[in-house]
């Protein structure tokens, strides 16, 4: 219980996905203009990733792992080289799952996603989950955890950077600097933020 | 006076007579050294806001002394002008002046400087601030308080953390100095701390809980580095504490109302 809370915050903080290991940056960066959205995408992020990394482990481990099939009479057979196109598959897939009950059952949070869901297909965040979970031999409970970890660290990032930016209405921008200029030069200082967790020894 | 009184410098004016016994007390401890890093950094910080007053008929502002007073007496000393001047540059210039000048930034200039020396030079000597500066730090959170410039509430928050870390074992004696300066020269900014009522609170705690949980989790780091980078993280947040303050707020509203 104690390792799998550790690995949670591990995978929120030391290892946030925007700002540590700068992944998911296009969402990061495009749709934190106001905190609603920002807020939709966060929550939208931390499900899809913690689903698919549990789902793609198990798939990994169950069929793609050497040795895998060793129960067949095959244990020769290494299917490891499809983990791309087998992840890729099962987040699209995943998605548009999820996709579908949403419209079916929770209309209301269906249209807040609005546009968020489909993006989520090519988040490289979600991908990087899966193939960190992979790289690290973590069970499916483990990835499931990591997965939601990673989720929730990219929700604070960008509901945070969020809110920044609303509060820069106040601000007098040079010219060159409006729009996607300053929100790179805020994500840095939050990256340096950020630096002071990715420094501490969490067991 | 078409503005009134409350302009701008004011508030500047106001903050900066609440450093005062800070300052009074560091330059009286550290001698003549401390007085000459001071006009340097003065002098450096004020280059900057000249040469955008130039560029961008910005005015400056008098919060810079305050900038410079809290780099003078946080800085690592023996680092080296060249580092020093890169560090003062980046935290003077990209964390407020490019904003438009203070009171429009997001980031307080000095937090920038120091977490961005901290992390591009972890080698640095910081300083060892002795109690005598600490005990400074509260009349002038007490000036700050009486002439409105500096939030109750930010006071509140960050002393009910830390009192029950202090009740569960932590211990805070020998950090104590390094944290009152931060949280008086830093912490307490008017710009950058949240502006909601709930928010100010919330800052205050999430201050004292990063710092408790750098001191614990954060090994081999100087006080002064790790109360740094928890102002740093608390401005961060600072602009979505105020939106949840408001948020709550509405949501309470809408549930009275109907």
């Amino acid at each position: 219980m104690n390792d799998l809370a550790s690995l949670f915050l591990r995978a929120a903080f030391v290892e946030n996905m925007p700002l540590t290991l700068f992944l998911g940056l296009c969402t990061f960066l495009a749709l934190s203009r106001r905190t609603g959205t920002a807020v939709g995408l966060g929550i939208a992020v931390t499900l899809v990733l913690g689903a698919t990394a549990a789902l793609n482990q198990a798939i990994y481990h169950f069929i793609l792992a050497p040795g895998a099939w060793t129960w067949a009479g095959m244990p020769e057979l290494d299917l490891s080289y499809l983990k791309l196109i087998a992840f890729i598959g099962v987040i699209a897939a995943s998605v548009q799952l999820i996709e579908m009950v949403l419209d079916r059952y929770f209309p209301v949070i269906y249209s807040a996603f609005g546009v968020f869901l489909p993006l989520l297909t090519v988040h490289c965040a979600i991908l990087a989950g899966s193939l960190f979970t992979v790289e690290r031999n973590y069970d499916v409970t483990e990835s499931f955890v990591f997965g939601l970890g990673g989720g929730a660290g990219f929700a604070i990032a960008v509901i945070m950077l969020a809110g920044i930016r609303q509060r820069l209405a106040y601000a007098d921008l040079p010219a060159g600097l409006r729009g996607l200029g300053i929100t790179f030069v805020l994500a840095g200082m939050m990256s340096l933020g950020f630096s002071a967790f990715a420094q501490m020894v969490v067991a | 006076m078409i503005r009134g009184l409350w302009d701008r410098e004011t508030v500047a004016l106001m903050v900066l007579a609440a450093m005062l016994p800070l300052a009074a007390m560091w330059l009286q401890v550290e001698g003549v050294d401390a007085a000459f890093k001071l006009v340097f950094f003065l002098v450096f910080a004020g280059i900057w806001h000249l040469l955008f007053m130039l560029v961008r008929a910005q005015p400056p502002s008098f919060a810079g002394a305050v900038t410079a007073l809290a780099i003078a007496i946080l800085a690592p000393e023996e680092l080296g002008v060249v580092h020093l001047l890169l560090g003062v540059s980046f935290g003077v210039v990209m964390a407020e002046l490019v904003f438009g000048g203070w009171g429009r930034n997001v980031l307080n200039p000095a937090t920038v400087t120091l977490a961005f020396l901290g992390f591009g030079f972890p080698a640095a000597p910081w300083p060892d601030l002795i109690a005598q500066i600490g005990w400074a730090a509260i009349p002038a959170a007490l000036i700050g308080l009486l002439t409105g410039v500096f939030a109750g509430r930010v006071m509140v928050g960050a002393l009910a953390v830390f009192g029950i870390a202090h009740l569960m074992g932590v211990d805070l004696s020998g950090v104590y100095p390094a944290i009152a300066v931060v949280f008086v020269l830093l912490v307490l900014d008017p710009v950058t701390s949240a502006a909601t009522r709930t928010g100010r609170l919330l800052y205050g705690a999430l201050f004292a809980a990063l710092v408790v949980l750098f001191l614990i989790e954060w090994h081999g780091a100087a006080p002064i580095q790790i109360s740094a980078a928890a102002a740093l993280l608390a401005s961060l947040a600072a602009p979505l504490l105020d939106e949840i303050a408001i948020a709550s707020w509405l949501a309470q509203r809408r549930r009275h109302l109907g």
